[in-house]
């Protein structure tokens, strides 16, 4: 399974709605739950999917799905 | 055994200030490629006039150069790497130092220790702040290709426009702005709208907060006299009313005419407030209020704070743990503050403060759903009440913030 793939199942499962379609361009202003909570749960969840862990700055920095996905990829060593 | 040295009195309403907001837009304006240098030796200069002591000067100098030679070896590349027990070993020593320089008078092991208030130098809470984002984002702003000189390093921890009370600056934020060439030149209006701001700004510290204070002082000076407990609350009310107000235009007016001074420069400064006084809730209060340090505490307190809280301990409870990490959040940036129990108290009312606001909101969340609960804020009573709740709310726990009020409590109890 591709990174996409796999990150839209922890998405699916944080957020708690199995319709969600991830896109690169996706930002929090897109999903409803999408709050200060569920963003830190999301990380956690990825970290923990993934097998990798992100600095505070790496995900301070983090403008859309896209760019997260780039990360993920360069921490477990897709990219 | 210190020896005492120029000590120049730096703050808005000092003459060096005064000076400098009028010679250094056109000092900055002469060359654009002389403009760090200038600023680089003014800033330098104002510093070390200012210190109070020769010893102070080699501790500024160790506080100040440290995080730069520091950072590259805080990049964490690998698991196994050094940095990894250099990084925490780092920022706790950071941590003690300033909890020492600024001497904390309730921590009972700094009072067992040496200490000369003369080693206390200009900007010191503030200089950690930037050193922390300095040295965290080191890594971030390489890749990115940030300029990163010792030049700039400098200009931005020791900014003079900002080094007294903020607002707290990014360094990529600094140095992007500062070298923004494509930013048009000041023109005729803008140079007049930004004197404007300068001088409204100095009647808000001058004329409207010392009116404010002194309302404040008065009728603090009055609760002992109150004879009765109700009496006294309202009295006690209307001064912690009056000191919100006072802290409110006196940082407002300062932020003014450091951000009128820094455009006329060519620099933007971020703005620190956004009307605090419309909000609703503590937790917007603290979005429209001191904003960089909001923000600031957000990043580098409150993120991993949570992260570490909801990935262990509070893996089943999340919001018990949005709930902790937000207390300890605004326990450490009130403890920040000031040097005395006061601002502990103040600290633990913030906390309590966003806790209860988010528990509210919460609890009415679930009540009426997201959609109902929408149409419930727009209600006029709840309109009031909030207002009001959080104004009232702010005023009490501000009236921590410059008067001895535990003292005061003490000595009637």
């Amino acid at each position: 399974m591709d990174t996409k793939a796999k990150l839209n199942e922890v998405f699916r499962d944080v957020f708690d709605d199995e319709t969600i379609e991830i896109t690169d361009e996706m930002t929090a202003d897109d999903i409803d739950a999408w709050d200060s909570l569920t963003h830190v749960q999301l990380v956690v969840a990825v970290e923990e999917a993934f097998k990798c862990k992100f600095s505070t700055v790496e995900v301070m920095k983090l403008k859309n799905v896209g760019e997260f996905i780039k990360l993920i990829d360069r921490k477990t060593g897709n990219a | 055994m210190i020896e005492r040295l120029v000590m120049l009195n730096f703050s808005i309403g000092s003459i060096a200030f005064g000076v400098l907001l009028i010679v250094m837009p056109l000092l900055m304006n002469l060359k654009r490629e002389w403009r760090q240098y200038i600023f680089f030796i003014v800033n330098i200069v104002v510093f070390t006039l200012t210190l109070k002591s020769v010893y102070a000067g080699i501790i500024a100098v160790f506080w100040i150069i440290t995080p730069y030679l520091m950072a590259p070896f805080l990049v964490q590349e690998s698991e196994k790497s050094i940095s990894r027990f250099l990084k925490p070993l780092f920022y706790i020593l950071m941590l003690v130092g300033f909890l020492y320089l600024m001497h904390y008078d309730w921590i009972i092991i700094f009072k067992k220790l040496p200490y000369f208030a003369a080693l206390k130098f200009l900007g010191l809470s503030y200089l950690l702040f930037r050193e922390v984002d300095y040295t965290m984002q080191y890594e971030y702003l390489r890749e990115m290709k940030v300029r990163i000189t010792i030049v700039d390093y400098i200009n931005y921890v020791l900014n003079f426009y900002t080094i007294m009370a903020g607002p707290i600056m990014r360094y990529e934020e600094f140095v992007t702005d500062f070298y923004d060439s494509e930013k048009p030149a000041l023109d005729g209006n803008a140079v007049m709208d930004q004197a404007h701001r300068i001088i409204f700004g100095y009647v808000k510290v001058y004329v409207i907060s010392s009116f404010m204070s002194w309302f404040a002082s008065y009728w603090f000076g009055r609760i002992s006299e109150a004879g009765n407990l109700a009496k006294a609350v309202i009295i006690y009310v209307l001064f912690a009313v009056f000191n919100a107000l006072f802290i409110y235009f006196n940082f407002v007016g300062y932020c003014d005419v450091v951000a009128g001074g820094a455009a006329l420069c060519g620099m933007t400064l971020r703005e620190n407030f956004n009307k605090p006084y419309m909000a609703r809730s503590m937790t917007e209060f603290w979005n429209r209020h001191h904003i960089t340090l909001s923000e600031w505490i957000r990043d580098y307190i409150y993120s991993p704070v949570i992260k570490k809280l909801i990935s262990g301990p509070c893996k089943k409870n999340l919001f018990a743990g949005q709930c902790a990490a937000l207390f300890i959040t605004f326990l450490i940036a009130g403890i920040w503050h000031g040097t005395n129990l006061n601002y502990v108290v103040y600290g633990l009312l913030e906390g309590l403060g966003v806790v209860i606001s988010s528990v509210r909101k919460s609890k009415l969340q679930k009540k009426y759903g997201k959609k109902g609960y929408k149409e419930y804020e727009k209600k006029l009573p709840v309109i009031i009440f909030e207002h009001a709740w959080t104004m009232l709310y702010v005023a009490l726990s501000f009236s921590f913030v410059g008067y001895d009020v535990i003292g005061f409590i003490m000595e009637r109890v």
